[in-house]
């Protein structure tokens, strides 16, 4: 009983997990009908990875980013520009033809290349999370001043890769392309998405175990103290701002892997991926799952998709809407702790408090 | 130098909507710490209600009176939003006191409802308001043309603008809200019912956004994601100007407004987004809290 309440998470994250990795051996037994279940079931498990990045900026360090969706669209349009280049053999696309750009752009140039690639999923989101967290954090801009700016960001951002439609192709994104491992359609193809669904299980994971070993040290317990009293934490000594701007860009750097594994399953990459709406859903994910705990944000993260993936077909679309905006401010106002918390704290006080109830009429009766 | 006044004059008008938009938003920031994400959604519905007026008096209203639906409007747009507001601030926002990131998410969820019902309600596909016919066309000084609706929302703006300072600065419960806001526990000792001033502080905020969605209404076709369009400039503008103080709002808002105009004119409306945060985020960098701060010598706020 010990074990279960102190490595709760840990629990809770194996099972999800463990059912996570038997969805392809359903899918060979035949138990599931098509690979679109796994298909969505990778995109999930990048929505769990850049939910944990968010959970840790925002559950513990108390930083409200509504501009995430920037640093996952960033991650993904790195590995589509990547795997595009793969498609056409390192020779300009087909919409740079149309915006008239003879020869391949510089900034295309080093995504002929696999490693340098993924370097700079990471590489490019935290450089833009650094400059903004620096510019940001130094002069003390907290609270919802960060997060309004943080929010026209991706606003700006959104606009400037619609207008430089030759390099980006503009509102429609990067389309057509296969993943790394090569084609996933047909079943002809099915090895190739088994291995694609379990590397990004062990990332998550990965990502998972490296969010857990941070906020049991120390500085995890420094995040939570910026979170509650950042002047406190000031005056103990302690350099709040680099704390800040660290835990912002290693979120973003989380973002940008969860967007690169996005854009594999997903098959392409576009703007409205770093809208506004998009960057708060994620925000929503956290905060219904249970935000300052990191199985919070993964759980979080697959309930309302697969929900939405459930509802949100046909005449629901309208009612998914109502249901999420009344969920997310229900939550907001009365469960702080989201799904998390109601089960670790909400419901343990209400059934004692149901068994005190119980307790004293039977004392009445014993006098 | 046509040119240069006819952009001028648009960045006015922009600015103006802005204002309009920010009031509400600054006032109840600086009151209650609390962020409105579904403001946005006010200036939707002040929008749709002038929609709807527009539709009543067009089916029952002979041709002759059709005109001065607009005037009808108005009062409508802000009494709908006003009530709107102060439900809004009753049920929700008064449980989120001082918790100013919460608030934000929650009316963020509200904003998400809000939305959907103006879909559900009036479409997915924009409608049209016809402003009427004595606003349009313009009075022409020396080649510059102003279009009368513009000028008109210049003038409502400047009216709501003095109408608020009427209150803020000049009535009792003006004085109440000054106080509430610089030390609220001061304040209830001295027998200021600060609920009461923090709903209807909250209420005229949402008001003053209907009236800017009326005049959105006259500038374009109205959706249910007009409020968003203007929101994120709204949030600048209170970033920029500073929270509690109206001229920090008005300068606020003129200097977000026209920058955007004016970039938007010279180069893309692109390049002016990214001005604007721009101008935004080095100001930030001398001044954190905004242009005007309420001084103060507590540690937290």
């Amino acid at each position: 009983m010990k074990l279960i309440k102190k490595q709760g998470d840990n629990i809770c994250f194996s099972v999800i997990v463990l059912i996570l990795a038997a969805m392809p051996l359903m899918l060979n037994a035949g138990m599931l009908s098509g690979s679109s279940t796994v298909l969505f079931l990778g995109k999930c498990i990048a929505f769990a990875v850049v939910a944990i990045g968010l959970d840790l900026i925002w559950g513990y360090t108390g930083i409200l980013s509504l501009g995430h969706g920037l640093y996952f669209a960033l991650g993904g349009y790195c590995m589509a520009m990547y795997l595009k280049l793969q498609q056409t053999n390192g020779q300009i696309t087909d919409f740079m033809h149309i915006g008239g750009i003879e020869t391949l752009p510089l900034v295309w140039r080093p995504f002929k290349y696999l490693p340098l690639t993924i370097i700079l999923i990471v590489a490019v989101p935290s450089l833009v999370a650094f400059l903004v967290g620096y510019f940001m954090f130094k002069k003390r801009v907290k609270g919802v001043y960060f997060s309004i700016i943080s929010q026209a960001l991706t606003w700006a951002a959104y606009s400037i890769f619609i207008a430089l439609s030759p390099y980006t192709n503009g509102n429609v994104g990067i389309t057509e392309i296969k993943t790394v491992f090569g084609s996933i359609k047909g079943d002809a193809n099915r090895a190739n998405m088994f291995t694609l669904f379990y590397v990004s299980l062990a990332i998550l994971v990965l990502v998972y175990a490296l969010a857990k070993f941070l906020v049991s040290r120390k500085f995890g317990k420094l995040l939570v103290a910026i979170r509650d009293g950042e002047n406190r934490t000031y005056f103990s000594g302690y350099n709040v701002s680099s704390y800040k701007t660290f835990i912002y860009v290693l979120s973003a750097a989380i973002a940008g892997i969860a967007g690169a594994v996005f854009v594999n399953f997903n098959g392409s990459i576009t703007p409205s991926q770093m809208t506004i709406a998009y960057s708060i859903t994620m925000v929503i994910w956290v905060a219904i799952g249970g935000r300052g705990t990191i199985i919070g944000a993964v759980i979080g993260a697959f309930l309302i998709n697969l929900c939405e993936y459930n509802l949100s077909s046909g005449s629901m679309v309208e009612i998914w809407q109502y249901i999420i905006g009344a969920v997310f401010c229900i939550t907001i106002l009365f469960f702080k702790g989201g799904i998390v918390g109601i089960v670790r704290d909400q419901l343990p006080a209400f059934i004692g408090r149901l068994k005190n109830k119980k307790a004293v009429p039977a004392k009445e009766a014993a006098k | 130098m046509e040119q240069l006044i006819n952009t001028l004059f648009n960045g006015i008008s922009l600015s103006s909507i802005i204002l309009l938009t920010s009031i509400g938003l600054a006032i109840t920031f600086g009151l209650m710490k609390v962020i409105n994400m579904a403001h946005g959604e006010f200036l939707m519905i002040g929008a749709y209600m002038t929609f709807v007026m527009q539709q009543i008096f067009v089916k029952f209203f002979p041709e002759s009176v059709r005109d001065i639906y607009y005037f009808a409007a108005i009062p409508f747009a802000f009494l709908v939003t006003f009530l709107l507001g102060s439900l809004l601030e009753r049920f929700v926002i008064s449980r989120l006191y001082g918790r100013e990131i919460d608030s934000l998410l929650a009316t963020y969820g509200i904003s998400l409802i809000l939305q959907q019902a103006a879909r559900s309600i009036f479409g997915t596909q924009g409608v049209n308001v016809n402003a009427p016919s004595f606003l349009n066309g313009g009075i022409t000084i020396g080649g510059c043309t102003f279009s009368y609706n513009r000028l008109f929302i210049i003038f409502m703006v400047a009216l709501c603008l003095f109408l608020v300072w009427l209150i803020m600065y000049k009535s009792n419960f003006g004085k109440q809200m000054r106080a509430v806001m610089q030390n609220r526990t001061m304040a209830q000792c001295m027998g200021i019912n600060s609920r009461r001033v923090d709903n209807i502080t909250f209420s005229i905020g949402s008001g003053l956004a209907g009236i800017a969605g009326c005049s959105v209404a006259l500038l374009g076709s109205i959706d249910s994601t007009v409020g968003q369009s203007y929101i994120v400039n709204s949030f600048m503008a209170v970033v920029l100007g500073g929270v509690g103080k109206l001229l920090g709002t008005v300068i606020g808002s003129t200097i977000i407004g026209s920058a955007s105009i004016f970039t938007e004119h010279y180069t893309s409306s692109t390049i002016a987004k990214a001005i604007v945060l721009l101008i935004v985020i080095v100001f930030l960098q001398k001044r954190p809290q905004g242009l005007f701060v309420i001084k103060s010598r507590s540690l937290d706020e």
